[in-house]
């Protein structure tokens, strides 16, 4: 009387909605889901997934996001080389990063390693030591908008160089050089 | 809010390398949110190396010391064939003794070719106090000043001494600001 699944079979589980229909967006859409690595969270060796991560813990070893968004939060630690579409840091990241779109260091933010991305934003009081491999991707040469005409190159003595080098100096260290132009006063 | 600071020669130096094709800059000072947006506009590879920051050298500090190697091989550690096109040296020099401020143009001596240009402040005399700045490069021809400035500097080098001890790097120009500071703008001599 009180039953009302009198129905259903006792042995038979009630049927439910299989987790492919309910969890995976459809095809060619990425997933809004988000993991999360807790901070009393160790983990060591690689994350790699289809949705995005968080991370308030530790992790060590690579981490492989290119399609989604890795945030590493203030108490995170990240010891790991990480792939991801955008990188936002709020923590602490030892090892290069490879930002597909775009890596955010956050004024709480500390990294030490090599930083690759279209676009990089570092806010006031993030600490930073290593490297930012940046490119617009908008033109041939360095500057968005080159100028037009050429300008001689400068050299110490102020004459315009004939040709450009780009080979290092490895000439040994020789006596110190007399300044052309300038003076203490 | 930061103040700001107007510079004169740093625009030569970017009017003189932005039609190349890729930049490498070294930038021996603190990560800025300015100075990563400036370079931003550029294809670059900036490469900040800020020796009184607090992040750590604990990868250079695991690896044993080479042979005739400087104190700045070791700390900066730069990939092998890694040549700078820019250096911006801000008032990093003043802090150097002479012994280190030769160290550090040996070191950079392997990073630098005919065209590298530097940049850099010093005071216009030593008689006259001389207070560090941490700096921004908001646009070509203005730096932002932080509010947090650096213990003074305890050896300021007029330019004279950088004309003299910084081979390869030679003072190319040089220009008076406001408070006894100077600017530089350095160039590469490969003769020595």
């Amino acid at each position: 009387m009180f039953d009302k699944r009198k129905d259903a079979d006792p042995l038979t589980p009630a049927p439910r909605p299989s987790p492919q229909a309910a969890a995976a967006p459809p095809p060619g859409r990425p997933t809004s889901a988000k993991a999360t690595i807790g901070p009393t969270i160790v983990v060591n060796g690689n994350i790699s997934g289809d949705e995005d991560v968080v991370i308030s813990g530790k992790c060590e070893g690579t981490i492989n996001l290119p399609k989604h968004t890795l945030t590493i939060q203030p108490t995170g630690h990240v010891r790991a080389d990480v792939t991801a579409n955008v990188v936002q840091i709020e923590g602490q990241v030892e090892g290069d990063v490879d930002g597909v779109d775009k890596v955010v260091l956050t004024d709480t933010g500390r990294m030490e390693g090599n930083i690759k991305a279209p676009r990089v934003i570092v806010n006031d009081g993030a600490k930073f030591k290593g490297s930012i491999d940046m490119d617009p991707g908008i033109t041939d040469t360095a500057k968005p908008q080159p100028s037009t005409q050429a300008k001689p190159k400068l050299t110490g003595d102020g004459r315009p160089a004939q040709t450009r080098d780009p080979t290092p100096i490895s000439a040994p260290a020789g006596s110190p050089r007399k300044s052309q132009t300038g003076g203490s006063p | 809010m930061p103040s700001r600071l107007a510079t004169r020669l740093l625009p030569l130096v970017f009017e003189d390398v932005e039609t190349q094709p890729r930049l490498n800059i070294l930038d021996i000072g603190a990560a800025t949110a300015e100075s990563v947006r400036f370079f931003g506009r550029y294809r670059c590879r900036l490469q900040f190396a800020d020796l009184f920051g607090e992040t750590g050298y604990r990868r250079q500090h695991d690896r044993r010391r080479r042979p005739h190697e400087t104190v700045f091989d070791r700390v900066f550690d730069f990939p092998v064939g890694t040549v700078f096109d820019v250096c911006l040296f801000w008032d990093f020099l003043n802090y150097l003794d002479m012994a280190l401020l030769r160290d550090l143009a040996q070191t950079l001596r392997r990073h630098v070719h005919a065209d590298t240009l530097g940049h850099a402040f010093v005071p216009f005399s030593n008689a006259l106090p001389f207070s560090s700045m941490r700096f921004g490069l908001e646009r070509a021809d203005q730096l932002t000043v932080k509010s947090d400035p650096p213990p003074p500097p305890p050896h300021p080098h007029t330019n004279k001494v950088i004309a003299h001890s910084f081979w390869p790097f030679t003072v190319s120009r040089a220009t008076l600001l406001e408070e006894n500071r100077q600017e530089l703008l350095l160039a590469v001599r490969l003769d020595s």
